[in-house]
């Protein structure tokens, strides 16, 4: 070693040090050459400022994330998080792992708020009149309004705690909760029953029967997050029947889908109330009967007799369940059944609200108060804080004269119009809070990062001002706190206090008489429900929750009207052919699409479309304004319009409706795609494997750790919130409405929905997520010219960006078309992207805005346009587990990939294949686990699937399901 | 073949009493005369669609792969489908030039040339697509066996690349046997000219050639040597495109009878093409008595054998989408007859299997109308066949979840549009600039080329 230790490493070039002045001459003229050909050098170089810690910070290890305890209210529930943070800047949301209402998991909507803190569309700065105003302009405007009954104030959930404080200071105003998605008819039952408002919690634990009329309660109802994994450890055991118009969410769970229109449901309901309560009931019981007219003529015995049967069998451990849109008169008559049949108290509790101080109402009846409100008093200030009245109130300009609205908003509303200030609001991850969940869980919210805009203020900071309170809202979390013996900086780590469980709430008077029992007989009904991801219009800016394709109907970027295949032929309608629809309150006008499993008789809308916000993503849908979020509505007529328009779907329906060769097509692979069994046929099951034997040499694999994942289909919901927060980790742009159209949607995990069915009237929906399943025998690797794509030794097969040309070979050659490609830079092509500061001669290009640069994961590349992507496990986290596993010996069990993590009903897992123990083992070895498309190409996917089970709900099984 | 034999009385290939300088000066007559005004209208007309092909390459480099119609399952489009078309349409020169010439059939003599250009331009136009259609233009080097210090070499087992060697040796090869091929012709535009930049150009060219004995010996030699290593590239590089297909695992493409069924469409559009031109120049030239109807006549021959093996290609993969019993196979060529793109798969049948038909009848083969139509409708119905091919198979596959339509965009289309305008422009030149007849093979097999000629003079033409 010595001997070369003088030398330098490389050979003397032109470059190196010169040794002599002829060649420093040499080397200088020659650099002057090159700088001079280059031309642009000079030009290119960046001047940008790099801060640099003089102090360096203790807790920030630049790369590695910070995990911050906070919580939110999101679609109404209150979810304990935990936020992950680069730097300072969170840029993922998950469940809280130790929260008993999400055990970690999440949903869409907490993947998607990482969006909505960074939206560049939100409000900056209030405004007074139009024109800027300070924070202390505002604060003296809020502090000079008099608190009398001279003002409404319009909050739009019950949950914080310290709003609920501040509040007592506000008696003498007129104060509302505002909640369009409450489930209000059946809070009105209960309330009926019990006296106390209130909402149902099922104890799947017990269950053994459920008889569902529409209640999407593994959907937009659904309790909690821990509710639905609830369901997905006892599904084995329930018989669920679902009865319904339209497909939801819940009835991808169904063992029995039972396809009536809202009018036969009606009567549905009652015959059963009547045929349980008459035979079982007790004289206080039957009280409920007596408005009760059931139309005979529109109950098919049929099926009305062995769901009684079933009922009766499985009492005690069954739920009858009907959905928001239902009125209070079918909840009451279900929550009389359920105690007839004792399930009340078993498998069904009415638990009482936490914050019994709170006036919760229903949604109507509180949009009807604020209307006798105004009516009645002389009102001259309104506050609201992000209810946009407008939408639920027409003729609003009528309604409210001339008071000043002061809108509490993050952009700009319907209510804009009205209001002379605008107080731009913080997104709850720069507040501070605390929030108490409908079962009692004390959850604290905290900021993990500075407002973006100095300005902005939160609810409980503007009811600070107006109530003259000198505490700042820190304080008051922490006054708060005091009275539950919890040290503030033990609950900013852990996150929450579990709270008791209040008991449940006790029937103990027969219900006051229902009027609303008439038989119905609509010819057509309209159905509204929540859009899954829009919810009420909430999320009406979010580009990811609009580019999540709806479970049902795949559509992304707007709604459209389902119809009946039946109804369409009828009607010479196919999808895409826009409709004006009258009901008694409305006119609305929009595309069409053709669906299977829809009811002939019944036409289904989502609600929180057309024009929210005044924001880059708001105004795509058809806008149900006017209509209840949850509702069924007669429908006056229908009449085609000459207009069509193509409907952004990321799945096409093929054919299910009108192409009969794509349809006989699905149906013939349908059972190779997704091996649904009976039990009979899993315990008897003959292998058919054909030993494929490969002609190339396969490649072995010899890392130390073998990379394999196992997706349950059984317990698959369709929820796509893997996908989101697939987008969030791994950075995956929009592509924005038209590009879905052209199918470019970006999206590394999709959920494909298949439709089987065999007549029209019985379809059952069923979903299969599938992103890049990692063959050991790629398919893409084999075509890719330049070595792009390639396996590594523990079995990812993994993407080159850098080597990658776009050739698209592998994409084409890919048979589970997994593959994405970046057809444009799609973060220039983003709406609410922006001119980028020109650093050289060629630079005229765009890039995120400032906030959302912010939001990007850096573990992960940003891809440029031209190359392919696809799903990586999640590699950053396998190379972040291995990485501390070598440094600190950190056992590798904790990895989980962002769908894993993120999936509420645990349908994904990952892992070793080889580590024993490994829950991956268990899939692996299940006798419903099948490789996809392994027996045609023999691709040897380390992703494999369990496979769904189908079960009979009648010994004579009426109706064969293929 | 074409060999001396009083008893038989072949057809001669030349017709009319035409001497040598008869055939010169027919020949260099377009070089030398001033350019006509349809040439200089036609040039004009051309370069402009052409121009219109660089701005669509322009705007697709500037903007990204999406200014075309591709999307997810269709990750392949007109770019693919153009490269394929117009590979195919450069297969009918070689096989002119170097089967027919190792087969000695004399009567390629005053085709060749024509269909040898043909070849190069079509080449330059097919070379273009492979290059732009993939996501990133500026790395599209990554391709080639670079030696680099991080020893990334291209992935050996892609059949894209065999493509690239295949279609750049094919390039290079046709364009050498082309260019030799014009040597002595080059020669004698030299030693015609009148100005002196025409003289030094065409005597740049022409490599100093005297046509002294020894070098027509050199010569003679290297062109069968050329027209050996051409022979087997016939063959092959169409086979190589249609690897791109049959090496996938997709339904539609993942095809054992792809080689020769390529092959056979390849020349048979070839064919087309070079026929579709040659009507329209041999009228413009006056070259009808050295591109006599029994040249076209042969040519059709071909385009009826070539058109009827496609057809029973087309037959057989049916036959076997059913008989191998894969459902997926079965549906995607039902799907192919009968699915959204069932318009091109008619199409595509109607111009390939049932328009050459009409071929089977001498009168039919011998009407220069009958056979430009054919002809047309044989270049329209193989571009079709590669759209089937690529678009149909691709649009779905085996997961029903992401089947989808691909529509081509503007760009695509005026992207194939100018791709012709490229081809025309390269062509006009050619004509303007170049002998567009091999001068001297031609002399080759006329009649006053006999030694017996002058024996037999009595009779008119002469036989060979």
């Amino acid at each position: 070693m010595s001997s070369i230790d003088n030398k330098s490493e490389f050979k003397t070039t032109l470059f190196s040090s010169p040794k002599t002045r002829r060649e420093a001459m040499k080397s200088l003229s020659t650099g002057m050459t090159v700088a001079a050909l280059s031309g642009c050098v000079s030009i290119r170089k960046p001047k940008q400022i790099i801060k640099t810690y003089t102090h360096e910070s203790t807790t920030t290890v630049p790369g590695l994330p910070n995990y911050y305890a906070t919580s939110a209210v999101i679609n109404n529930r209150v979810n304990s998080l935990l936020a992950t943070t680069y730097e300072g800047r969170p840029t993922k949301l998950d469940g809280h792992p130790d929260y008993p209402e999400n055990n970690g998991r999440s949903s869409a909507h907490i993947q998607a708020e990482i969006q909505q803190l960074y939206d560049p569309d939100r409000l900056k700065t209030h405004t007074l009149n139009g024109d800027y105003a300070n924070v202390l302009t505002i604060k003296n405007v809020l502090g000079n309004i008099s608190l009398d009954d001279s003002t409404l104030l319009v909050l739009p959930n019950h949950h914080s705690m310290v709003i609920e404080s501040l509040l007592k200071s506000v008696k003498k105003s007129h104060v509302f909760i505002v909640d369009p998605l409450m489930n209000g008819n059946q809070n009105n039952a209960i309330y009926h029953f019990t006296g106390q408002r209130g909402f149902l919690h099922y104890n799947f634990k017990k269950t053994k029967f459920i008889l569902n009329f529409e209640s999407d309660f593994l959907g937009l109802e659904s309790e909690n997050i821990a509710s639905l994994q609830s369901y997905m450890t006892h599904q084995s055991d329930i018989m669920h029947v679902s009865v319904s118009s339209h497909l939801s969410m819940t009835d991808s769970k169904a063992d029995r889908i039972i396809n009536q229109s809202p009018s036969h449901q009606r009567e549905f309901i009652k015959a059963l109330a009547h045929r349980v309560i008459t035979q079982y009931g007790t004289e206080i019981d039957k009280a409920i009967l007596k408005t009760i007219n059931v139309d005979t003529t529109m109950v098919d015995t049929n099926q009305l007799n062995p769901l009684v049967d079933s009922l009766l069998s499985h009492k005690s451990a069954a739920i009858v369940m009907v959905g928001a849109a239902f009125e209070s008169v079918y909840h009451a008559l279900a929550l009389a059944i359920n105690t007839v049949l004792k399930n009340n108290g078993s498998t069904v509790h009415i638990k009482p609200y936490s914050d019994s101080s709170a006036t919760i109402q229903p949604f109507n009846d509180t949009i009807d108060a604020i209307r006798t409100v105004f009516q009645t008093n002389r009102i001259k200030t309104v506050i609201s804080f992000g209810v946009d009245l407008p939408r639920f109130m027409p003729n609003f300009s009528d309604v409210v004269g001339n008071a000043l609205i002061i809108n509490v908003c993050n952009y700009r509303n319907a209510l804009s119009a009205f209001s002379a200030i605008h107080i731009a609001g913080t997104h709850f991850l720069e507040e501070w809070g605390l929030l108490k969940s409908d079962h009692n869980h004390i959850c604290i919210q905290q900021p993990v990062i500075e407002p973006l805009y100095p300005d902005v203020l939160s609810h409980a900071d503007v009811l600070t001002a107006l109530v003259g309170s000198s505490f700042t809202v820190y304080q008051q979390v922490q006054t708060l706190l005091k009275s539950y013996n919890q040290s503030f900086d033990q609950l900013k780590s852990k996150g929450f206090i579990v709270g008791k469980s209040l008991a449940s709430l006790r029937i103990n008077k027969a219900p006051i008489a229902f009027s609303a029992s008439e038989t119905i007989r609509n010819d057509l009904t309209l159905t509204v429900s929540p859009s899954y991801y829009m919810l009420d219009g909430r999320y009406a800016n979010n580009a990811w929750l609009h580019e999540t394709p709806d479970p049902i109907t795949k559509l992304t970027w707007g709604n459209a009207f389902i119809i009946n295949t039946d109804f369409a032929k009828k009607n010479h309608l196919v999808t895409g052919d826009v409709v004006t629809i009258d009901v008694a309150d409305a006119r609305l006008k929009g595309p069409v699409i053709i669906l299977p499993g829809q009811n002939r008789a019944t036409i289904s809308i989502n609600y929180g479309y057309g024009a929210i916000y005044q924001t880059t993503f708001s105004g795509y849908g058809i806008s149900t304004d006017g209509l209840d979020p949850y509702g069924h509505y007669p429908i006056q007529s229908v009449s085609k319009t000459n207009e069509h328009v193509t409907l952004a779907d990321t799945q096409m329906n093929h054919g299910l409706d009108e192409e009969s060769l794509a349809a006989s097509g699905i149906k013939d692979r349908i059972k190779n795609i997704l091996h649904i069994k009976t039990i009979a046929e899993l315990d008897h099951a003959h292998h058919d494997d054909h030993h494929i034997h490969s002609l190339f040499k396969e490649q072995v694999y010899t890392g130390e750790h073998q990379w394999g994942m196992s997706i349950d289909l059984n317990a698959c919901i369709g929820c796509h919130t893997c996908a989101v927060a697939c987008q969030a980790e791994n950075n995956i742009p929009i592509v924005g409405k038209d590009e879905v159209i052209k199918g470019r949607e970006m999206s590394w995990i999709r959920i494909d929905r298949y439709f089987i069915e065999n007549d029209h009237n019985d379809v059952t929906i069923n979903y299969m997520p599938v992103a890049c399943v990692h063959c050991e025998n790629a398919p893409c690797e084999q075509v890719c010219p330049v070595n792009a794509t390639v396996h590594d030794d523990e079995g990812l097969n993994v993407m080159t960006y850098n080597r990658c040309i776009g050739t698209r070979y592998c994409a084409n050659n890919c048979p589970y078309k997994v593959r994405r490609f970046n057809f444009f830079d799609w973060h220039q092509k983003n709406p609410q992207s922006v001119e980028k500061k020109r650093i050289h001669l060629f630079d005229y290009f765009r890039e995120p805005s400032a906030p959302t640069q912010k939001q990007f994961n850096p573990e992960v590349t940003i891809r440029m346009r031209g190359v392919m992507e696809k799903c990586t496990y999640c590699i950053q986290r396998i190379s972040h587990a291995k990485l501390q596993k070598k440094l600190h010996g950190t056992p590798i069990d904790g990895l989980q990939t962002a769908c894993q993590q993120s999936c509420p009903t645990n349908a994904i897992v990952f892992g070793d294949i080889n580590q024993k123990n490994h829950p991956l083992q268990a899939a692996r070895s299940s006798k419903r686990r099948y490789d996809l498309l392994q027996n045609e190409l023999n691709t040897k996917p380390r992703t494999v699937y369990l496979a769904k089970i189908k079960r009979s709900v009648w010994k004579e099984t009426p109706h064969e399901h293929h | 073949m074409n060999t001396i034999n009083e008893q038989i009385h072949r057809v001669p290939l030349v017709l009319g009493d035409k001497s040598f300088k008869d055939v010169t000066d027919a020949i260099a007559r377009p070089a030398e005369a001033k350019a006509p005004k349809w040439w200089v209208v036609g040039v004009l007309f051309s370069a402009s669609v052409a121009c219109i092909l660089f701005a669509m390459i322009g705007y697709l480099i500037w903007d990204g792969v999406g200014v075309w119609g591709l999307n997810n399952p269709v990750g392949w489009g007109f770019a693919i489908v153009n490269f394929v078309f117009w590979v195919g349409i450069g297969h009918a020169g070689t096989l002119i030039s170097a089967i027919l010439f190792l087969f000695k059939q004399k009567w390629r003599t005053s085709i060749n040339r024509f269909a040898e250009a043909m070849t190069i331009f079509a080449v330059i136009c097919a070379g273009i697509f492979p290059g732009i259609h993939v996501g990133r233009i500026w790395l599209a080097y990554y391709l080639f066996p670079i030696p680099n210090s991080m020893a990334m070499w291209p992935n050996f087992k892609s059949a894209l690349l065999w493509d690239v060697f295949a279609v750049s040796t094919y390039f290079t090869v046709s364009l050498l046997f082309w260019y030799v091929g014009l040597i002595p012709d080059l020669a004698t535009f030299r030693d015609r000219a009148k100005t002196r930049v025409k003289r030094l150009a065409y005597g740049f060219f022409a490599l100093g050639w005297s046509g002294s004995s020894r070098q027509w010996i050199n010569y003679e030699k290297a062109y069968l040597i050329l027209a050996a290593i051409a022979t087997p590239l016939v063959l092959s590089v169409h086979s190589i495109v249609s690897f791109d297909f049959a090496t996938s695992n997709l339904p539609g493409w993942h095809t054992t009878i792809f080689p020769p069924y390529f092959v056979a469409g390849a020349i048979f559009s070839g064919f087309a093409m070079v026929l579709t031109l040659l009507i329209i120049a041999r009228k413009i030239f006056n070259l009808e008595d050295l591109v006599t109807i029994r040249h076209l006549e042969n040519m059709n021959k071909f385009i009826l054998a070539t058109g009827t093996m496609v057809g029973y290609a087309y037959a057989m993969e049916f036959f076997m989408a059913w008989y191998s019993g894969n459902q997926y196979e079965a549906f995607a060529f039902v799907n192919r007859a009968f699915g959204p793109y069932a318009w091109a798969y008619w199409i595509m049948i109607s111009c390939n299997v049932i328009s050459p038909q009409f071929f089977w009848f001498r009168s039919l083969r011998t009407s220069i109308p009958v056979m430009f139509i054919i002809s047309i409708f044989v270049n329209i119905g193989m571009w079709f066949e590669r759209f089937v091919i690529t678009v149909t198979s691709l649009h779905r596959d085996f997961l029903p979840s992401s089947w989808d339509y691909y529509t081509p965009t503007w760009v695509d289309i005026m992207t194939f549009v100018g791709s012709f305008g490229l081809f025309f422009s390269l062509f006009l030149l050619f004509l303007k600039f170049l002998p567009i007849i091999s001068i001297a093979e031609v002399k080759g097999v006329m009649a006053i080329a006999d030694p017996h000629h002058y024996e037999s003079h009595t009779k008119k033409g002469g036989q060979l």
